[in-house]
């Protein structure tokens, strides 16, 4: 089983953001967890979405939506985990 | 002075990714506490392993450390404050307090320069913990200081820490200076550190797989006549985040490029460049768990009335797992519609995540639900 | 069914909360179920929790006054050493590096150390001015050294410059530092 760290980065407040990765190979079964790791004490933070594109011959494009529900801006980490 | 001036007290792992034979193992011991001080150890201990986890890349690749803490008493409290120092004209308070690493102020005659027995600190640390990576030593005084060597030694002091992560880089990950004190130009060979170069060829140059077509090459130049000393902070032609070849690095002003306009390894309270990130990556990532999995089960069930929805909660998950979770309604059979769910996260320490799944019954009779988890998860 | 209290935290307004607990997956699961992979696997010699032999290293610690570098200890280890730099010192020649030969003098690893003999101190600062270097009052510490225990690998060779300050070591061509046999008992 492959897991990995696919990517970092900042969701401002109460906002969105959209990543993609490319070349994904279409037999592959994977899956996305999104964590903030930015602690915080007052509730939910954030919660995604997976979209997913057959970008080329047997190559997966995902989309990753993450929107941060708190008040201020968190540091997110995407995650896959490659289960076959 | 010295190692009969305190004592080894406890060795006690605060951050547990699994076996230590294969996660990057970093020791922290404490200089100058008293025993009855020891439990202020602890929480600076604690501030400097949240001031690494909020490091990237130490951020991402988190679940590669374990992190101990090696209690060590000393005699009296703090490090020698000697009253001369030939950098300071203030004098210092002369205290001599008898420690076990024998740390002292005014090493080198610079009054922030602090560092004690570095020989038996590694012996300190390896003993306690075979597997050792890196070692750091916190130093009970709150006056700004610090060195570097095969350990890093830090004061109390809030900024002190900071030193601390940018010897790290040295001693751990072999991050060379990105900055110019000595030399006005590199003259030899190409250095072997990963963060500094003299190639400037497009296609040969050190990083140049991070180089984007349109990014100049070199990015920043002193200019000719500009390579006396001292260093200087120059504007960048380019965005911050760009990665290019920037002239000044391992000491000298010219003739050697780093690959960002500015990296920890230059200015303390900078994040690490690109480069420096993946570099201490390369060393940290094979000490990342093994996953294994998935695992699965019922967290939770319970009834969600029609056209309602209810959130249930849960808590203490470790970080390193990766969980999914999966809502099914286990009974009654509804011949229109069914349930959604949403999954949200919290990350409510270091090592612990909240998952909130928020149900929603789409139907018009109450319905019981089974919250599923799929953990792909760490040893 | 429990409302949102303590660990719950306000979550959303109007929700209806309820606990439900902490994992009942537990770590001690994990590493149970690991372990037992590993047990299965039949593999021979001592399996770690990650279902594979378990890493063996040699820690070295060197103690260096002036140029004189000298073995202070010498241990196996049963952990991961740093990975290979081989690449970087390929395609450099200033600095320091240790190697691992095997018997026929072939370098098997290799692993940059970054000016393992101090001859200055970095001065740092909090003001967010660049730091600078002072000359140590002596050249005399200590540095330690990690290398995997490769099949083969005889001998560890320590190479650099004691003789120069810290900015001039940095630009001369390094020389052998240090030999030591990586086996139990030998220097």
């Amino acid at each position: 089983m492959q897991v990995g760290t696919q990517f970092t980065g900042p969701v401002p407040a109460g906002a969105t953001q959209k990543w993609f990765t490319h070349s994904w190979p279409l037999a592959a079964n994977v899956v996305w967890t999104v964590v903030p790791t930015t602690i915080g004490g007052s509730g939910a933070q954030l919660e995604w979405d997976v979209q997913v594109q057959l970008a080329g011959a047997g190559l997966l494009t995902y989309w990753i939506t993450v929107k941060n529900l708190s008040a201020t801006e968190i540091q997110v980490q995407g995650r896959y985990a490659v289960l076959s | 002075m010295g190692a009969a001036d305190g004592a080894v007290v406890s060795t006690t792992k605060i951050v547990d990714h699994g076996p230590d034979a294969s996660r990057w193992c970093l020791v922290i011991l404490s200089e100058g506490y008293q025993a009855a001080e020891l439990t202020k150890f602890h929480a600076d201990a604690e501030a400097f392993v949240s001031k690494l986890f909020a490091t990237p890349p130490f951020t991402e690749n988190w679940c590669a450390l374990n992190v101990f803490r090696v209690d060590v008493s000393s005699t009296d409290s703090g490090a020698d404050e000697p009253v001369a120092c030939a950098d300071d004209p203030s004098p210092g308070s002369g205290k001599t307090p008898a420690t076990f690493f024998d740390a002292t102020y005014c090493v080198a005659g610079t009054r922030r320069l602090l560092a004690g027995d570095e020989a038996l600190a590694l012996a300190t640390a390896s003993a306690a913990v075979p597997e050792v990576d890196a070692t750091v030593i916190i130093v009970n005084n709150p006056i700004y200081g610090g060195a570097g060597g095969s350990v890093a030694w830090f004061s109390t002091h809030p900024q002190a820490s900071d030193i601390g992560v940018h010897e790290l880089g040295h001693s751990a990950f072999r991050l060379e200076d990105e900055y110019g004190d000595a030399m006005d130009t590199w003259t030899t060979g190409e250095p072997v550190e990963p963060n500094v170069t003299t190639i400037t060829a497009r296609a040969t140059t050190k990083w140049h797989e991070l180089i984007a077509a349109t990014t100049p090459l070199p990015t920043l130049v002193r200019g000719a006549g500009n390579c006396g000393g001292p260093d200087s902070e120059q504007p960048s032609p380019v965005p911050e985040s760009t990665v290019g070849l920037f002239e000044g690095g391992a000491r000298a002003r010219c003739g050697i490029y780093r690959s960002m306009h500015t990296c920890k390894m230059r200015i303390l309270t900078d994040p690490f460049c690109v480069v420096c990130k993946r570099a201490i990556t390369a060393v940290l990532a094979p000490h990342l768990p093994q996953f294994s999995g998935p695992y699965v089960g019922t967290q939770f069930t319970g009834p969600v009335k029609a056209r309602q929805t209810v959130t249930w909660f849960t808590y203490d998950w470790p970080a390193c797992w990766h969980a999914l979770w999966t809502v099914v309604p286990s009974t009654p059979v509804t011949p229109v519609g069914g349930v959604r769910w949403e999954t949200r996260v919290q990350r409510t320490s270091r090592e612990r995540i909240q998952y909130w799944v928020a149900v929603t019954n789409d139907t018009d009779q109450d319905v019981t639900v089974d919250g599923r988890y799929a953990v792909v998860a760490s040893v | 069914m429990t409302e949102g209290r303590g660990r719950g935290g306000p979550g959303r307004e109007g929700e209806e909360h309820r606990d439900a607990g902490r994992p009942t997956l537990r770590p001690s699961q994990v590493r149970a179920a690991a372990g037992e992979s590993a047990g299965s696997s039949g593999t021979t010699g001592s399996s770690g929790p990650t279902g594979a032999s378990e890493p063996a290293s040699w820690r070295v610690t060197f103690a260096y006054e002036g140029a004189k570098v000298r073995v202070a200890a010498k241990r196996r280890v049963a952990t991961l050493a740093p990975p290979d730099d081989t690449e970087l010192v390929a395609a450099g020649s200033r600095g320091s590096w240790v190697e691992v030969r095997d018997a026929s003098g072939t370098v098997l690893y290799t692993q940059v150390l970054h000016r393992p003999i101090r001859s200055q101190y970095e001065v740092h600062n909090r003001h967010g001015v660049l730091p600078r270097h002072v000359a140590a009052d002596e050249v005399k510490g200590a540095f330690e050294v990690l290398v995997p225990d490769l099949p083969g690998g005889v001998e560890l060779v320590v190479r650099g410059r004691a003789d120069a300050d810290a900015a001039d070591a940095a630009r001369l061509a390094p020389r052998q530092l240090a030999k030591v046999r990586l086996e139990e008992g030998a220097s």
